[in-house]
């Protein structure tokens, strides 16, 4: 188990690497000019010489990259164009943010759609299985965003009952907090169920049919205990495996639905830092993204040794 | 009451595209305290449905539609009980246990083995933890797992085959039931690992009074093992009494063709099978008749006039469902016996050489890491040495792992041999490119075991048999290939009309013989059959040994008959060949071969082949076996069955034992005969 998780680990490490190199490179790989694609060919010989030398393009790209990255490691990610401050600062004040509502979203959705799921393929072909099912199939084609455009109008223009924009922390203002997550956590966590739900569903009914299913069945163990034991544990292997990238579409997710709610989170950051050609903070988002897609799916890579013998004996 | 347990009339239907579905018609069954009782039959007869549907096991498509079943302690029929009550639990596992056939898939991969027994002794003798625990490694231990603290924590993949099942008979017995339903619980085991297994059971059951029932289509394995024997044909019991008598008495014409159809090891030289013709009825058009008589030799006019016969008790203890009365049945056996047989088609092979095999080595590297650095080698065979002249049929025995396959794809070329020269008609082709290859790939053609998975689903009959006519351009035009391919058809006994047919659309048995023709096309000098009938019904595999043999006779060819069952092997092949962990061990003619057995692994194999004849059964001498087979990465130096030998001499761990004729051809590798 432990040279496991150290080998998952390297792994990472070496894909964070690859990654940084591919972020660092984007300034690079800009077309034309990186400094006129940043500022625009409208400005001076000055200030042209100013921001070629605060980039350091004169020196070779390699030696740019690593003290690039020893400076990221630091925690000096540079100076955004956009808001003429520290890259640091301003993914502070936003990245806890996207966290707060992909991290819920994620900790909603897994056990809901789980829960959904099993009842869904337990219940097979049954009323309970047909309204799950539908409900899952149509949650899971709709965009996001359209379903974020569909509450706010219900809720926030029709009905009144919560703020359509905004974020507040918890512990600034609870009641206000409260009804200002609902919305953009609802939409976030819909697909999420929905997805899970189809899934632990169909590897469900896969695992039902094994024979060691049957084994348990025959040992006269009560329902209960054939199916959250016996093939749930089997069954959601395949859940696990799907975590990792339910995490990524969530952090995408938030871009949306950020933008949609006015929410001033990493998502909305990396829309806009775009737009502006803010190097620095887009690569600063990129990295940021990465190292916390790693991170889960390093998590979600320890959790299926845990629960599958068999990956650890390999 | 008066028996453990007694099902009575039962009746299970399943629903496939929108009709129902007869599996078991009206069934019934009992078994008494400590009785051994066999049921048999084919796939299909409904033997495991019965079994599953008593313990209301049977799951949706499936359903119980009628019948009563009752178990001593309870005066209601379990039936009545919903098959999540508490009563059914209790019965399920508490008091009648089930070993399943699949040891690979029929325990959780995710949970240890420990718990999964721990939590049957905890549900049912409801023991605390620790107890529980206790009885877990003491039943460990009583199926011989070694180290059974330590293995309390492993997980079912950390287990051989033959050991999980042990872990199944542990965990089926941990409940103290009084009942055991063991449904082919070793079919999908070897020989020797199935022979203990069952000892195991029947020595288990003796000594705590359990009542067993096997469930199995060997008929071998319920004469050696069962007291009482049910035959099961298309959902019903066509034939019920002990097991002497169903042996030397069969009534049942089913029974009778059974037992006329499968090859047994103690059978002369010339012993003919008798295939039984056709197919068992599709239970979704199963006639209101009796449903074998499309196939019965023994049929007349009267019985598609009446429904289907009922059991019908012919002398105490003797029960057989069929209309005939013992005369009209004795003057059809005088008529059937009047007729004339086909000749066994034996052809004597030539001296001239056919394929010969020298000092063959094939290693399998293991690659580890990220790196893929090789960290050791599986060594699936070395050292083989052998013949094969034209005509004649060398059968290749040992158990799975042995390096048969192996072997077989070695001197098919799909694997280059990194050592030995293999001579094909007196070249050597084992160091040929695909290219030099060519010509020799119509020479040796291959069928294969599986004939579900071995065919293009989606290639019709006829372009799976032609399609070497048009790569080795054996024929000229269109209408010579139409021509080749129906007298293909032919050959193996098919109807040239179905050849547009693709393969799902034949039953197993016309698989396999699309197979043969496929093989045949190339008008090869040899073919290697790997497994060709395991996968196939003993009712249909005489009717492909049959062809087989015809062939042979018919086109002078080389058979490399690759095979678990002894049996089978013996009575097509003129030479044995005996493989045990990539090594030959032994090579000899068949009779001489079991006459005078020299290797003691073959002794060992030989005696765990049941026969299907109680009073022989009772007087073979038993060779027990020891251990397990060990793994092919870390082989044991010298002799690599010394470990498991009850021979075993210092010089055997030490020295490999070479080939060595003792005469007549037969050679065996063993010290013991080292003069």
């Amino acid at each position: 188990m432990t040279t496991y998780v150290a080998k998952r680990t390297g792994q990472m490490i070496l894909i964070i690497f690859l990654i940084s190199i591919f972020t660092f490179l984007l300034v690079s790989m800009i077309p034309g000019d990186p400094v006129y694609a940043m500022l625009g060919s409208e400005i001076s010989q000055e200030e042209y010489d100013r921001v070629f030398y605060e980039l350091k393009l004169d020196q070779p790209v390699i030696q740019r990259y690593f003290s690039w990255l020893f400076g990221a490691m630091r925690g000096d990610w540079g100076q955004s164009t956009q808001f003429h401050m520290p890259t640091l600062d301003v993914l502070m004040e936003r990245v806890p943010i996207t966290l707060f509502f992909s991290l819920s979203a994620f900790v909603i959705s897994i056990p809901l759609g789980i829960l959904f799921g099993v009842i869904s393929a337990v219940h097979r072909g049954k009323t309970a299985d047909t309204v799950v099912t539908l409900i899952a199939n149509i949650t899971a084609c709709l965009p996001q965003f359209w379903i974020a455009l569909l509450v706010m109008y219900i809720f926030a223009m029709k009905l009144g009952w919560l703020p359509s924009y905004g974020f507040t922390w918890f512990s600034q203002d609870p009641v206000l907090a409260v009804k200002q997550t609902i919305m953009p956590l609802f939409c976030l966590a819909l697909g999420g169920i929905a997805t899970t739900t189809r899934q632990t569903r169909s590897s469900m009914l896969e695992v039902i049919r094994q024979d060691y299913v049957r084994t348990a069945r025959s040992k006269g163990l009560s329902q209960k205990k054939v199916i959250y034991l016996h093939a749930l544990k089997n069954a959601l292997i395949p859940v696990i495996t799907i975590l990792g990238m339910r995490l990524g579409s969530m952090l995408a997710g938030s871009m949306f639905v950020e933008s949609v709610f006015n929410i001033p989170g990493m998502g909305s950051l990396f829309v806009k830092a775009i737009q502006s050609r803010d190097i620095p903070v887009v690569q600063a988002c990129v990295l940021v993204t990465a190292l916390v897609s790693c991170i889960i799916n390093l998590l979600t890579d320890i959790l299926y040794a845990v629960v599958d013998p068999r990956v650890r004996f390999e | 009451m008066e028996h453990l347990l007694e099902i009575k009339n039962i009746e299970t239907c399943f629903k496939t595209d929108g009709q129902l579905v007869k599996a078991v018609d009206k069934v019934s069954m009992y078994i008494n305290p400590g009785e051994i009782v066999g049921i048999v039959g084919e796939s299909g007869s409904g033997k495991s449905v019965t079994m599953m549907s008593s313990l209301q096991l049977i799951s949706s498509p499936g359903k119980v539609t009628g019948g009563e079943v009752y178990i001593q302690g309870n005066e209601n029929n379990m039936l009545e009980y919903g098959p999540e009550s508490e009563e059914m639990r209790h019965m399920r596992g508490g008091k009648v246990s089930m070993i399943f056939q699949e040891p690979m898939t029929s325990l959780n991969p995710v949970l240890t083995i420990g718990y999964q027994i721990q939590e049957n002794i905890m549900e049912h003798l409801h023991l605390g933890k620790e107890e529980a625990k206790k009885r877990t490694i003491e039943m460990l231990k009583m199926v011989n797992i070694p180290d059974a603290e330590q293995r309390f924590d492993y997980y079912p993949q950390q287990f051989s085959g033959g050991m999980r099942q042990r872990i199944m008979i542990a965990m089926a017995m941990s409940s103290e039931p009084t009942i055991l339903v063991a449904d082919e619980a070793t079919t999908a085991l070897d020989v020797t690992t199935q022979a203990q297994l069952l000892e195991m059971i029947r020595d288990i059951a003796k000594k705590t009074n359990t009542a067993v029932f096997i469930v199995t289509h060997n008929l071998g394995i319920v004469a050696r093992f069962a007291e009482r024997i049910y035959v099961m044909y298309s959902g019903s019991v066509v034939e019920m009494t002990d097991a002497g008598r169903l042996f030397a008495n069969p009534e049942h014409p089913y029974t009778r063709a059974l037992l006329r159809a499968i090859p047994r090891l103690d059978d002369p030289r010339d012993r003919i099978l008798i295939p039984i013709d056709g197919l068992p009825p599709n239970p979704a058009t199963r006639p209101e008749y009796c449903p074998f008589y499309e196939r019965c030799e023994y049929r007349m006019d009267k019985c598609k006039g009446m429904k289907k016969p009922e059991l019908f008790e012919l002398e105490p203890g003797h029960f057989a469902a069929c209309h005939l009365t013992e005369e009209e049945k004795a003057l059809k056996a005088a008529e059937i016996a009047g007729k004339e047989l086909k000749k066994a088609p034996r052809i004597e092979a030539g001296e001239e050489l056919c394929l010969e095999v020298k000092n063959v080595r094939k290693y399998f590297p293991i690659y580890k890491g990220m790196m893929r650095k090789k960290v050791g080698e599986v060594k699936a065979i070395e050292d083989i040495n052998f013949k094969v002249r034209k005509g004649e049929t060398l059968g290749i025995v040992g158990e799975s792992g042995c390096g048969k396959t192996t072997l077989a794809r070695c001197i098919m070329r799909v694997y280059r041999p990194e050592e030995g020269e293999i001579f094909f008609g007196g070249t050597d082709i084992a160091n040929f490119s695909d290219k030099q290859l060519y010509p020799y790939r119509k020479r040796i053609a291959m069928i294969f075991q599986d004939p579900f998975s071995s065919l293009d689903p989606r290639q019709t009959a006829e372009s799976i048999v032609g399609e070497s006519l048009l790569l080795h351009k054996l024929v000229k035009n269109r209408e010579e290939y139409e021509k080749k391919v129906d007298e293909l058809f032919r050959i193996v006994g098919l109807d040239p009309a179905l050849k547009y047919r693709v393969p799902h659309e034949f039953s197993g048995g016309q698989r396999q013989r699309i197979g043969i023709a496929r093989a045949l096309s190339s008008n090869p000098d040899m073919i290697i059959c790997d497994e060709p009938i395991s996968a196939l019904d003993v009712s249909i595999q005489a009717q492909i040994i049959n062809l087989l043999e015809e062939l042979q006779a018919k086109l002078g060819l080389a058979y490399l008959f690759i095979a678990h069952d002894l049996a089978v092997v013996k009575h097509i092949s003129n030479r044995i060949l005996v493989m045990y962990l990539g090594r030959v061990v032994e090579i000899a003619e068949c009779e001489e071969l079991y006459r005078n057995t020299l290797h003691p692994y073959t002794k060992t194999l030989l005696s765990a082949v049941p026969v299907a004849d109680p009073v022989v059964e009772a007087q073979r001498e038993r060779v027990p076996i020891r251990g397990e087979v060990p793994s092919l990465t870390n082989r044991p130096s010298g002799c690599p069955f010394h470990d498991r030998c009850p021979h075993a001499l210092d010089r055997c761990k030490k020295e490999v034992p070479m080939l060595k004729d003792t005469g007549n051809g037969h050679e065996v590798a063993c010290f013991l005969y080292d003069k």
